[in-house]
């Protein structure tokens, strides 16, 4: 009896470790968490918290499998867009997203799929695939993905007051809710609805500078960890389907490796907002259109800077500056100026986009060797003099 | 075109800012100006307490005569000065308006240059914002549907408007498809690479 006894036990106690490794990845979240159980006992005035969530985050989202319904709501100046998806994940890589038709996004059924290497995009109703390769399957990207996410803490840390608002119920799951307010006036504010059990984040909310809200998107209906298998993640493609190649931005470098590389001088803003670093610059890959681009971020936003030679050339003057908004909420500024075209997309408001487009010198124009200034001719004059008098 | 807010504009603009008389777009270009110009800062401080100063003092009283002499010296100025006032203050700036309102016309009429230039800085925003959207993808707490659901939405804006066309690109042949729902006539050849945009 003893021994069918201490059995049972032995043979419970087996099953209860290996449904625990089965649901590793499940309470890997929970019990990292600083926070306790109770709601009662959560310190809403520590922002270490607040930090401590986001940070596991930034790090874990990635690695939790689920099967999901979405809204997604845009606002811009020319109306509201917005879409209804279905997303199944699958950890690390793979992700299937079926954009579903509606009016409010004027679009129809989209697929895309991802499995960290390259992503396919379905558009049924112009029968075309467009495929794009992912940044991240490119050499020595994956080094440098790790250092960047650091980075971008360390960042949003300085640059944003990070602050555990409240918990919610959303979606039948307890929440988190998490501001992200910047220190900084201009920058957009965020504000986060973060799973109590899994680092994965429920609902987002994003705000202009001015307050506005411009996009919140959220889960309808969320299951965690659900029976995925592969096939799930294979694009069936009907026959007669054309196939699209997208260019993919290749690896960010410092500034003089990509000037040297755009073969033409790019010149950079005198004035950047406070906070914001530049983190490298890029390449276009639109071979008639070149651009380098130079990404500019304050961890969790960024600025695209983007420097062409003009299509038309010598105007001479600086232009006017064009100021539109996208509706992505984004906003753009356009100029051209000795033989430049001029872009900046970004969500920061516009006037200080405007103000960095002012701060932009352009010293001559590209394809143009550098014009020696006067002070340097005088100079050589003098120290010409000099050498004969002597 | 925008307001160039130097610091000369905002100074010119502090007393109306103080005063409470700026319209929103004016007041958010003066705040944000004088969030980091500690010059400006100082000026805005010291006319305010300019002001503060100037209200704290009385009214002087005006003498009886005061009045009846004003408008007796307004009633004084001869007929040939105000034909004089009129040219001075009238025509001449009627004039010079009329001239530049004509001159923009005259100008984007007779120049290709200019309409070009126009068009150039309307066109080509996609291929921008679809890489802005891409680095976006990159930050930590991106919401990735959404800039997905943007980014797909500005690949079928490009490969829709033939976009690189006018820059030496290949398109896809235009026609009318089966369906006849897009205009766009299918490939016969599955996956036949289309490259409308060179990749690396």
């Amino acid at each position: 009896m003893v021994k069918r006894l201490a059995a049972v036990t032995i043979l419970c106690l087996l099953i209860a470790s290996s449904l625990a490794t089965l649901q590793g990845p499940r309470t890997v979240f929970a019990s990292k968490l600083p926070l306790p159980e109770r709601s009662g006992d959560i310190s809403f005035s520590d922002p270490e918290v607040a930090i401590s969530i986001i940070e596991q985050v930034a790090e874990k989202s990635g690695s939790v499998s689920y099967k999901a319904t979405k809204t997604v709501i845009l606002w811009h100046p020319s109306g509201t867009s917005a879409c209804i998806s279905n997303i199944i994940h699958k950890a690390p890589n793979f992700t299937k997203t079926e954009y579903l038709p509606s009016s409010a996004s004027a679009c129809g059924f989209r697929t895309v799929i991802s499995d960290g290497k390259s992503t396919w995009h379905y558009e049924p109703s112009l029968q075309v695939v467009f495929h794009m390769p992912e940044t991240s399957s490119l050499p020595g990207n994956d080094k440098s993905e790790g250092s960047q996410k650091t980075r971008d803490m360390l960042l949003i840390k300085a640059n944003y007051k990070i602050s555990l608002v409240s918990t919610e119920n959303l979606v039948g799951r307890q929440a988190y809710v998490i501001g992200l307010e910047p220190r900084y006036p201009g920058n957009p504010s965020r504000r986060i609805w973060v799973d109590k059990e899994y680092p994965f984040i429920l609902k987002t909310e994003q705000y202009r500078p001015d307050g506005t809200m411009s996009s919140v998107s959220f889960y309808n209906q969320i299951e965690f960890f659900p029976e995925l298998s592969d096939d799930l993640f294979r694009l069936d493609i009907p026959p007669n389907v054309a196939k699209v190649e997208l260019p993919v931005s290749g690896d960010l470098m410092p500034l003089d490796r990509l000037e040297r590389e755009a073969d033409f001088p790019i010149p950079v803003p005198g004035f950047i907002p406070t906070g914001y670093v530049i983190e490298g610059g890029i390449l276009s890959l639109y071979k008639t259109f070149p651009a380098a681009h130079i990404r500019l971020t304050d961890g969790l936003n960024t600025i695209s800077y983007f420097v062409s030679p003009g299509i038309i050339r010598d105007t001479g003057v600086q232009d006017n500056i064009l100021s539109m908004s996208d509706i992505s909420g984004a906003n753009i500024v356009k100029w051209s100026g000795k033989g430049y075209d001029f872009t900046l997309v970004s969500e920061v408001d516009q006037l200080l986009l405007e103000k960095m487009a002012r701060s932009v010198s352009v010293a001559h124009a590209p394809g143009k060797p550098p014009q020696k200034p006067f002070s340097q001719y005088l100079s050589r004059f003098f120290y010409q003099l000099f050498l004969i008098d002597r | 075109m925008i307001r160039n807010m130097t610091c000369e504009k905002v100074r010119s603009l502090l007393s109306a800012y103080i005063d409470s008389e700026l319209d929103y777009q004016e007041l958010r270009q003066v705040e944000l100006h004088l969030l980091d110009c500690t010059y400006c800062q100082e000026e805005c401080r010291s006319l305010r307490a300019t002001k503060d100063l100037l209200g704290m003092l009385e009214s002087p009283q005006l003498p009886r005569e005061f009045w009846p002499e004003l408008k007796e010296r307004i009633n004084s100025h001869s007929v040939s000065e105000f034909y004089r006032r009129l040219l001075v203050r009238v025509l001449v700036p009627a004039c010079a308006l009329l001239a530049l309102a004509i001159l923009p016309i005259a100008l984007s009429s007779n120049t290709g240059a200019s309409k070009g230039l126009t068009e150039a800085k309307t066109d080509l925003v996609e291929p921008y914002i679809r890489e802005y959207v891409i680095s976006e993808l990159d930050r930590p707490f991106s919401d990735k549907t959404s800039l997905g659901f943007v980014a797909t939405a500005q690949a079928v804006t490009m490969y829709s408007s033939d976009l690189l066309e006018p820059y030496g690109h290949p398109t896809p042949h235009k026609g009318v498809t089966p369906s006849g729902q897009t205009g766009r006539k299918t490939q016969i050849d599955a996956f036949k690479r289309v490259m409308f945009l060179s990749p690396k």
